[in-house]
């Protein structure tokens, strides 16, 4: 978080994480799209000749003023290839809030456990441990896809917010997005009125 | 000022000091632009000709670049960071730079300029700047007014209740 008092703004980091072609890069692609143009920047993709994410993708949001402060989100993606670690760890310095995709598909689970414990590693790594986590269940339109209900006794989602979505059809995605910039801002506006002198 | 538990807050004195090293640096060197950010990307200030340039983007992708760089001298065993990244086009260069712990710099510069006397500057504002930014500011004569208006529950309903799906109508 940066907070700019020039320009009255408040900068707020959000990394989508998850494992390797869970969804994250299709998120942010249609946040892009269905975004007004004057509200959103230019998308940066870091990827490789097969659209796999090889650093980050990248775009920048301002949602209009709430009270004095004109919140500006930065939204990025980690690559969730295995092999990325570091890589995942770096973008993921700074945040402000997570969005965690979940591949749905029966046989991802390890994969998705992996990614989980990963990230609770590198959150607890750069004492981000308690920044706001919300849970997408990606790829629900898909035969092989398992049930949410199912999926959460496998994954310790513990409380946190989840959605089912086709990021691809576009289902779910806004529903996520706004449930993580809804935790974010609640969390820096309870800091900011809970240090405030009694 | 209040506390938060990370990032950065800069007050209005500070980001005019900051201005200040910034156009000071862009005068005497003739860079062509020079942005600061802090370690996740995020613009703090931006002096020069940026016009034409995704300067947001810029800045998040150096943060980035930065990021891989420093772990890359850790996995070569450097005990210290690299501390000043060049990339030499065939008209501009651009440095980058550690700012301490929590901000980068990012100059573009003429090919035609001196290395030497850039990375001198670079040594230099880069002190100059931390010695603003860890300096506290003075206490504000009251707490309360200084944080008013930040964020109220119900700015907070406002824009999520009624004006979030106005954001995304495009397709
Ligand atoms: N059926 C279906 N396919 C999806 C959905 N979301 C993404 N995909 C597809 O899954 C593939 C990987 O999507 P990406 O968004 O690139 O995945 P990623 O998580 O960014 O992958 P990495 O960058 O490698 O970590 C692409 O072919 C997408 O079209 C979905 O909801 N349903
Ligand atoms: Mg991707």
């Amino acid at each position: 978080m940066f907070i700019n008092r020039r320009l009255r703004q408040l900068n707020l980091k959000i990394v989508y994480y998850g494992p390797a072609m869970s969804g994250k890069t299709t998120n942010l692609i249609l946040i892009h799209k269905r975004a007004n143009p004057d509200v959103r920047g230019e998308l940066v993709s870091l990827k490789t000749n097969e659209d796999r994410t090889i650093f980050f993708d990248y775009m920048q949001m301002e949602l209009g003023k709430i009270g004095g402060l004109t919140p500006n989100f930065h939204l990025y993606t980690v690559p969730g290839q295995v092999y990325y670690a570091a890589t995942r760890k770096l973008v993921l310095r700074g945040a402000d809030g997570v969005v965690f995709v979940v591949d749905s598909q029966a046989g991802r689970l390890k994969d998705n456990l992996e990614s989980w414990d990963n990230m609770k590693r590198h959150l607890h790594e750069l004492g981000l441990e308690n920044i706001p986590v919300v849970v997408q269940f990606n790829k629900q339109d898909l035969p092989g896809a398992a049930p949410v209900p199912m999926l959460r006794q496998f994954i310790d989602v513990g409380d946190y917010p989840l959605f089912a979505a086709s990021a691809i059809q576009g289902v779910g995605v806004f529903d996520t997005l706004k449930a993580v910039i809804t935790s974010v801002l609640t969390q820096v506006s309870n800091q900011v009125v809970s240090k405030r002198p009694a | 000022m209040f506390d938060l538990p990370a990032g950065l807050d800069l007050s209005m004195e500070q980001l005019d000091q900051i201005d200040r090293c910034l156009d000071e640096m862009l005068w005497e060197t003739e860079a062509h632009c020079i942005l600061l950010a802090d370690i996740s990307g995020q613009l703090i200030s931006e002096k020069g000709t940026t016009q034409g340039m995704n300067t947001a983007v810029l800045s998040a992708l150096a943060a980035g670049e930065l990021a891989a760089t420093n772990e890359l001298a850790r996995l070569v065993g450097e005990p210290a960071r690299f501390k000043l990244l060049l990339h030499e086009g065939e008209r501009q260069g651009v440095y980058l730079s550690d700012v301490g712990e929590e901000m980068i710099l990012v100059a573009v510069f003429d090919i035609s300029t001196a290395i030497g006397m850039v990375r001198l500057y670079i040594r230099k504002i880069v002190k100059d700047l931390l010695a603003i930014t860890q300096t506290p500011p003075p206490p504000k004569p009251s707490k309360q007014n200084h944080n008013d208006g930040l964020l109220s529950t119900d700015d907070l309903d406002d824009l999520l209740s009624t004006r979030f799906d106005a954001f995304f109508n495009g397709e």
